[in-house]
């Protein structure tokens, strides 16, 4: 149970990093949308039409196509008729995600080449009428039974398919398709999926876990394990259906005791600690997975959880300082210790757990020119210290000006963090990330060990440059990724992997690139944080154009529009 | 229904009970606890052939310390230790079985808990019954399967006396061949509807409507057809085709009677047949604007009446106003909102009486539309007055005290002491209450078999149907004890009562007039006069 203090401390820490980012994150926002439209004056309501149709350019009839003003102040339904045909009107001028569904296709958005690539709302201006064209793709199923060690249905459990991929640095799991739920058979089939390979998911909605004695739902993954390593991959190819992927699993289980014990770095048993107990698996996106839990250690240092359900996890310890109104007041950063350890769950109770929690380290340092370079006048190095792994940690966002002379400050680091540092005016670049004279550029870093370190960020105007063009023959936009010859830099965040979209003649940049090797790849569509994914770039490398940029050069290059 | 086989155990007040182990209290503040509690154990069997079933989910759920629950185990049995003395409500579910919860006769009832004394251990066996299973497919105009549907299915429930189709907890949502499968159904009569959202998520849609096509393919409440299940009986190849959506807007204004917008007015849509809220205004928290507009999306045709109330320090306003919803928006809806009618009246005392003393006594108003309810407290000993009547309400007296009733509410001119009446906005009326201390009363035994049928409701009810209104005093339901025992005070006087035994009654079954017209022919008739106590015995009448 937490303390109302401690949730008062929670509240202030939340607050506060909460202010570090807004106030040092201002333009150098990596994938910022548009800015939200100043309210205009409503003169005449508008209309947004257009026709559903199949890949092949058949009209889909009967087809529901779903209007949603991203405010959530509106939402619309319609269903296209004989041709394939739809046409909604009185809409307030604005963004509007338009979304078209059938049985049998994969639901998709206007402006979408890929279900799953970032989908761009339909503009309407006042008194505009928008015409709209939908396409969609055969969608593939999964279906089958989930039967407990019986062989008894088990009913009511929630089935997803989703997939894997790689965002940030990790490897995380999104739902794709349209979930189900099992029927009183213990049948399932979760529809509209796009080609790819996907993990089957299971789980009973989980009943309120503050009890004692209810029992623990556990998400399940198909043929029957609780971890996503060693769950069955299933492939689907367009339009298919896979049928028979059974789960076997009870989907609920009792929980046990976990307890343990929380020492400070002197040794001594260390009270009113923040215990966070979180699965330690892959990410599933949305949630889903196993849930969190939270605990405050007693005046001995120890502590105990109820009723977990088995799995893998880890044990997050953080002490806050008592709370110092004077010193938020002044902008103090309260000084936190932290420490993890991870343990297993199985059938029986778990003690003796034992974590050791130390100060965490503050990076502190300055952003010095390479010899040779001069800093502007104007500059802003944004640093974005993300926690690996997650966690209870907080990601830190600072940014640091010629105001401060470039000196920084990050305080509360513990852990494994990835540093992703980039500079504006656009030409220059990041050179080299030291901590502690040691070369850290595009590496994680470990504040486990000590109190406080030294950092230098050193930056240079002899960044090399490409501008480019795609031969689009008129279709849309597309997505241009750069990225090294050399795998092993395919790190992130990596200062040689970048994405960007072309204009719609095709032309697009990079700046700030550092010398290499690099690979050039121009393709329809991008999903999400795809660039990130090394599996991707594997994929891409066959299809990739090459070009080696010396330091500070200028380059242009004629790109082809790849396959996917 | 078998329903009266099952719940053996909850259904007598004692269940069998083992002998308690001998326990040492741990430290003398837990003395009132058995150390480590009381254990609930059995076993869970189908009730049709006494089959054992495994994986079900047996829960406890007691008000203090929340819930625990278990599975059976692979011979049926189950076990949940650690519970502490006091009242716990038991569900056992199984995929397939009809869900049953601890001191039910029938699924439609509300469940009571079970008290567990601190003593002893309790061994119980529960026999579920097979649910009903509704199975089909929803196509679209043009017969082609429609993915992501939600059907629901309904049961008709009593609410202020008129019946309301409500969800019950089965819904579904169909798959890309349009299939739907609703199950673990308990027997009875259904309506099944299927609807597509607008709106994206479940909490969007709280505020956004939908509009459900009821089986067999109408938009029409009064259209839909009814399904009646058995028990355990499997009902496939129910297709029929969803109503395309026709995303009618209404939009209006809340005025006040000067014509100024009205801020902050709570803005609803309510089902003309049964006043049930159809829409909530959109956005702003169901509530009017700056400008008094409001907005509901997505509304399907019909017959409604759009009701506006604003709670003001100078008393409440309200307005409705009746439309009709076709294929076009309606937009400039006006409502003119009113402070609504005022009531004046006193109490006494029939001729012969004496008024007792009054002091916890109130005037209330309950409306017919709502569960809004107006008070108004006894001013200079007797007197009252009930402000922002606006639309049906029904006039009672809370807080009498024992022996005393309601003889008659004069309102002028026409008795207002059962059933409801229009007021309409900003109207005059006087009432006169007269309270009586010689009502009737009525008690009885029901035996089944000769035997005292335990926990059965009654029923009493005027013969002359022209009087079963809602609310009445002559209409009137109790449950018997455990010995069959029953009593039900404050009747009016009357020649000709019908009264009647029934092994369950669905929650508040008993206003149903159409109920009241199929037991008539076998109740039992009794008269009562004024100050009488009439004695009956009933036969336990099987639904």
């Amino acid at each position: 149970m937490a303390s109302s203090t401690s949730m008062a401390i929670r509240r202030v820490t939340a607050t506060l990093s909460v202010a570090l980012t807004t106030m040092a994150w201002p333009a150098a926002q990596r994938s910022a949308g548009p800015a939200p439209a100043a309210p205009t004056t409503i003169t005449a309501t508008g209309g947004i039409r257009g026709r559903v149709l199949s890949s092949g350019g058949a009209p889909i009839r009967g087809a529901q196509v779903r209007l949603r003003d991203p405010n959530g102040r509106d939402y619309r339904l319609a269903t296209t008729d004989e041709q394939g045909q739809f046409d909604v009107r009185d809409l307030t001028p604005g963004e509007w995600t338009v979304t078209a569904s059938k049985a049998g296709f994969v639901s998709q958005q206007a402006g979408q080449t890929s279900p799953f690539e970032a989908a761009t709302p339909v503009v309407l201006a006042n008194g505009q009428r928008v015409t709209v064209d939908i396409q969609l793709m055969r969608g593939a199923a999964i279906s089958g039974r989930i039967t407990d060690e019986y062989g008894e249905p088990v009913a009511r459990a929630g089935v997803r398919a989703m997939r894997a991929r790689t965002a940030g640095g990790e490897r995380q799991l999104v739902a794709a398709g349209i979930a189900d739920q099992t029927d009183d058979l213990g049948a399932f089939r979760v529809y509209g999926l796009p080609p790819g390979d996907y993990y089957v998911s299971a789980a009973l909605r989980s009943k309120s876990d503050a009890f004692q004695g209810e029992m623990q739902t556990v998400a399940t993954y198909a043929p029957g394990t609780r971890r996503v390593a060693d769950a069955q991959l299933i492939k689907v190819r367009m339009g298919e259906d896979q049928l028979g992927i059974d789960i076997t699993a009870p989907l609920r289980t009792p929980g046990v005791n976990v307890s343990g014990i929380v020492f400070s770095s002197s040794g001594a048993p260390a009270p009113r600690v923040e215990v966070h107990l979180l699965a330690d698996d892959v990410v599933v996106v949305g949630g889903g997975g196993s849930k969190g839990r939270f605990v405050m250690t007693d005046a001995a240092g120890r502590f105990t959880v109820a009723n977990m359900p088995p799995g893998q996890y880890v044990a997050d310890a953080t002490l806050f300082p008592t709370i110092n109104p004077e010193l938020l007041e002044q902008r103090i950063t309260p000084i936190i210790e932290r420490g993890a350890t991870s343990f297993e769950v199985g059938r029986s109770d778990v003690a003796g757990v034992t974590i050791t929690i130390r100060p965490s380290a503050t990076l502190a340092g300055s952003v010095a020119a390479e010899p040779g370079s001069v800093l502007p006048r104007q500059y802003e190095v944004a640093i974005r210290a993300q926690p690996v792994g997650g966690g209870a940690n907080p990601s830190v966002a600072i940014a640091v000006t010629p105001g401060e002379g470039g000196k920084f400050s990050i305080p509360n680091l513990a852990g494994r963090y990835r540093f992703d540092i980039t500079i504006r005016p656009q030409d220059w670049m990041v050179r080299r990330f030291e901590v502690d004279g040691r070369d850290v550029t595009d590496a994680v870093i470990d504040f486990s060990g000590g109190t406080t370190a030294a950092a230098r960020i050193v930056v240079t105007d002899r960044a090399a440059r490409l501008t480019g063009s795609v031969t689009l023959n008129g279709a849309r936009p597309a997505s241009v990724v750069i990225f090294p010859d050399d795998a092993s830099k395919w790190t992130y965040p990596s200062r040689f992997v970048k994405a960007t979209r072309t204009d719609a003649e095709g032309r697009f940049m990079f700046s700030g690139l550092p010398e290499e090797h690099y690979r050039l790849v121009a393709l329809a569509f991008l999903e999400e944080d795809e660039f990130q994914d090394p599996d991707f770039l594997e994929r891409m490398k066959d299809r990739s154009t090459e070009i080696r940029l010396g330091e500070a050069e200028n380059r242009t290059v004629a790109l082809p529009l790849s396959r996917r | 229904m078998p329903f009266c086989v099952v719940l053996l155990a909850f259904s007598l007040e004692n269940p069998t009970a083992q002998q308690p182990p001998t326990r040492i209290p741990l430290a003398p503040e837990a003395a009132d606890l058995p150390a480590g509690g009381v254990t609930l154990s059995g076993r869970v069997v189908s009730a049709a052939d006494g089959r054992v079933l495994r994986g079900a989910e047996v829960a406890a759920a007691n008000p203090r310390v929340g819930a625990r629950s278990t599975l059976t185990d692979g011979d049926g049995r189950f076990e949940l230790p650690g519970l502490i003395p006091g009242p716990w409500t038991v569900t056992i579910s199984k995929a397939g079985f009809v869900t049953q919860q601890s001191g039910q006769r029938h699924p439609s009832q509300p469940a009571r808990p079970f008290q567990i004394s601190g003593d002893r251990d309790y061994t119980v066996e529960f026999a579920l019954v097979r649910g009903g299973v509704v199975a089909g497919t929803i196509v679209d105009q043009f017969g082609e399967a429609v993915a992501g549907a939600q059907v629901d299915i309904l049961r008709s429930r009593m609410v202020r006396g008129r019946r309301q189709l409500a969800a019950v907890a089965s819904s579904d949502v169909t798959d890309d061949a349009g299939a739907f499968r609703l199950h673990s159904l308990p027997a009875g009569d259904y309506y099944i509807t299927a609807s597509l959202r607008a709106a994206p998520s479940e909490s969007e849609l709280s505020i956004a409507s939908r509009q459900p096509t009821y089986f067999p393919g109408t938009p029409n409440a009064t259209e839909a057809q009814r399904v009646t299940l058995s028990a355990g009986e499997e009902r496939s190849g129910v297709i029929f085709p969803i109503v395309p959506p026709n995303a009618v807007r209404v939009s209006g204004t809340v005025v006040n009677a000067a014509g100024m917008a009205v801020e902050g007015a709570s803005v609803e849509l309510l089902n003309a047949s049964d006043f049930s809220v159809a829409a909530r205004a959109f956005g702003n928290f169901g509530q009017t604007y700056e400008n008094g507009r409001f907005t509901m999306l997505n509304v399907a045709p019909g017959s409604y009446v759009l009701s506006a109330s604003v709670a003001r320090p100078t008393g409440a306003e309200s307005a409705f106003l009746p439309i009709n919803v076709g294929v076009d928006e309606v937009s400039g809806a006006t409502l003119v909102a009113s402070r609504g009618a005022t009531v004046t009246g006193s109490i006494a005392a029939i001729p012969g009486s004496t008024l007792p003393p009054l002091t916890r006594v109130t005037v209330s108003a309950r409306s017919m539309r709502s569960s809004e309810v107006r008070t108004a407290s006894l001013e200079r000993g007797t007197a009252f007055t009930l402000r922002g009547l606006a639309g049906p309400y029904a006039i009672g007296v809370d807080g009498l005290p024992t022996g005393w009733g309601v003889a008659s509410i004069d309102l002028d001119g026409s008795d207002v002491a059962d059933g409801a009446r229009d007021f309409p906005a900003a109207g005059q009326f006087t009432a006169r209450i007269v309270l009586t201390n010689r009502l009737a009363e009525v008690t009885g035994v029901v035996s089944s078999n000769r035997e005292p049928a335990p926990d059965v409701d009654v029923v009493i009810f005027p013969d002359d149907a022209g009087k079963w209104t809602y609310p009445s005093r002559l209409v009137r339901a109790a449950k018997a004890d455990a010995s069959g025992r029953f009593r039900i005070t404050g009747l009016p006087p009357a020649s000709r009562y019908l009264a009647i035994a029934l092994d369950y009654l669905e929650q508040d079954e008993y206003q149903d007039t159409e109920l009241l017209d199929r037991v008539r022919a076998r109740a039992t008739a009794f008269s009562v006069g004024e100050s009488e106590n009439a004695s009956i015995e009933l036969t336990l009448v099987r639904r």
